[in-house]
């Protein structure tokens, strides 16, 4: 909105509604009443405009002041933590590496012994732990 | 236990890293310590935070009785386009998409279109555009003032030093997990927790000094926009009391229109009045912020301030009150 194209409306409408005041002729006054209201929907106008463009600044500078808040580091112990927690994932790695022991080659049979084969073994329970051990080491 | 055979070395690795895991804790809380020793303006924070409530009291109030002229002020645009008294708004608005079609009265009719720019006006779930993005000015003013608060007062300490708690429990289990419980984390961390809450202190008040200087131009924009935003607010709120003058019909309701504008006139007056000082809080936070030592002199008159700042936020809510109820008093003489 320009200030002075607002100013100037009013200002017509002011006159108008001098010369209304004066008038006792009833068809002048609805004229009048009528430029009135046209007058006063082109300041609406104007207001919406004005709103919607200051709007439009403010919605600019809010954006920009979001981003600052956007970053800010709430938890002071957040980098610390994050340092910790690449240590616990090196601690966890460590635990991987130990599950492979688990099945690892077995160890190399004393010379002269033979294994015996897995059909001549006597039937054993099916417990699980003692299942994944090679037969040649059960006693 | 499968890995007996392999738990001394395991334990020791554990150890070495564990070991490393608290030796980084303490390295980064000394550097904290070390680095970390300005204040933040507590003080100025909270006055800013005071000055910012005083705003919203006023705020906050306008800007809903703001949504009610501006969903008027946009109805009536959308009603006098589709008659072609208008060109505002987009082109699929226009008359010639959406034109006023007269009933068989010939003085009542309709939009006979459909203008989805217009939409905001229309429905009454939320605020109509202009606003909302006034009311979100303010509400980022807010959760930055809340966010500096919180850091400068430490209210979030609490939750900081769980984490490091929780986080100790888990580096004890893992490490019991592998018969390496030697390493007694949690009571290395009950011991730490004096040094830790003295360094979450400062890196709080660190991260508040950044925040405030990264912000220190967008916050004095905003609250410039918001200010310069005022006419065509003040615009909207008085149209319709303002069209309602003109009225061949207006009579005796003249003089409650006059003191409805006038009482406008007096809240929104109040309301650029305490963005100015808004925005001179914010100069204050920024100044001790960006020299610590240089302030301490004005924490009086910063605390005179605040006591000024709640006497203006109860007169406001008075004033509004006032307006509320219709009895609003005339400041012109007529």
């Amino acid at each position: 909105m320009t200030t002075q194209s607002r100013g100037d409306l009013i200002a017509a409408m002011n006159v108008l509604v001098k010369r209304r005041a004066n008038t006792a002729d009833a068809q002048e006054q609805a004229t009048l009443d009528e430029a009135l209201d046209k007058l006063a929907g082109w300041v609406q106008d104007l207001n919406q405009a004005a709103m919607l463009d200051a709007a439009r600044i403010v919605a600019l500078a809010s954006d920009e002041l979001e981003k600052v808040v956007a970053s800010a580091r709430v938890g002071p112990f957040d980098n610390f933590l994050s340092d910790i927690h690449n240590v616990m994932a090196r601690l966890r790695s460590t635990q991987g590496q130990m599950q492979p022991s688990k099945s690892l080659p077995s160890e190399p049979l004393a010379a002269g012994t033979k294994a015996k084969p897995a059909a001549l073994q006597p039937p054993v329970a099916p417990v699980a732990p003692v299942a994944t051990v090679p037969a040649k080491r059960r006693r | 236990m499968p890995c007996q055979s392999k738990s001394s070395a395991t334990r020791a690795a554990f150890n070495g890293l564990a070991v490393r895991g608290l030796g980084a804790l303490l390295t980064a809380t000394s550097l904290w310590l070390a680095g970390c020793a300005t204040p933040a303006p507590v003080d100025q924070i909270k006055y800013f935070s005071q000055a910012f409530t005083a705003v919203n009291t006023v705020g906050q109030p306008l800007l809903d009785d703001l949504a009610v002229a501006e969903r008027v002020q946009g109805k009536q645009v959308a009603v006098r386009r589709a008659k072609g008294d208008s060109t505002r708004g987009p082109q699929e608005c226009q008359m010639d998409r959406a034109p006023w079609q007269l009933a068989l009265d010939g003085k009542s009719g309709i939009i006979n279109g459909f203008c989805s720019a217009d939409a905001g006006y229309f429905s009454d779930l939320g605020d109509p555009p202009a606003t909302a993005i006034l009311r979100g000015g303010l509400s980022i003013i807010e959760r930055y003032a809340d966010v500096l608060g919180s850091l400068a007062e430490g209210r979030n300490l609490e939750q900081a030093l769980g984490q490091v708690d929780a986080l100790g429990q888990e580096v004890g289990g893992l490490l019991e997990l592998v018969g390496a419980g030697s390493v007694a984390i949690a009571p290395a961390l009950t011991a730490l927790k004096p040094l830790l809450e003295s360094a979450a202190k400062q890196a709080n008040q660190a991260e508040a000094r950044r925040l405030i200087m990264a912000g220190a131009p967008k916050v004095t924009a905003l609250i410039a926009a918001l200010s310069q935003a005022a006419p065509a607010l003040f615009g909207t709120l008085i149209e319709a009391p303002a069209a309602r003058l003109l009225r061949p019909d207006a009579g005796g309701a003249v003089a409650g229109e006059i003191a409805r504008i006038d009482a406008y006139r007096v809240a929104v007056s109040q309301y650029v009045v305490l963005l100015d000082r808004l925005q001179k809080a914010w100069d204050n936070t920024i100044a001790a912020a960006a020299s610590p030592n240089a302030g301490q002199g004005r924490l009086a008159s910063l605390a005179a301030a605040s006591a000024e700042l709640r006497a203006d936020a109860i007169a406001v809510r008075k004033g509004f009150a006032v307006l509320r109820a219709g009895a609003v008093p005339t400041t012109a003489a007529r």
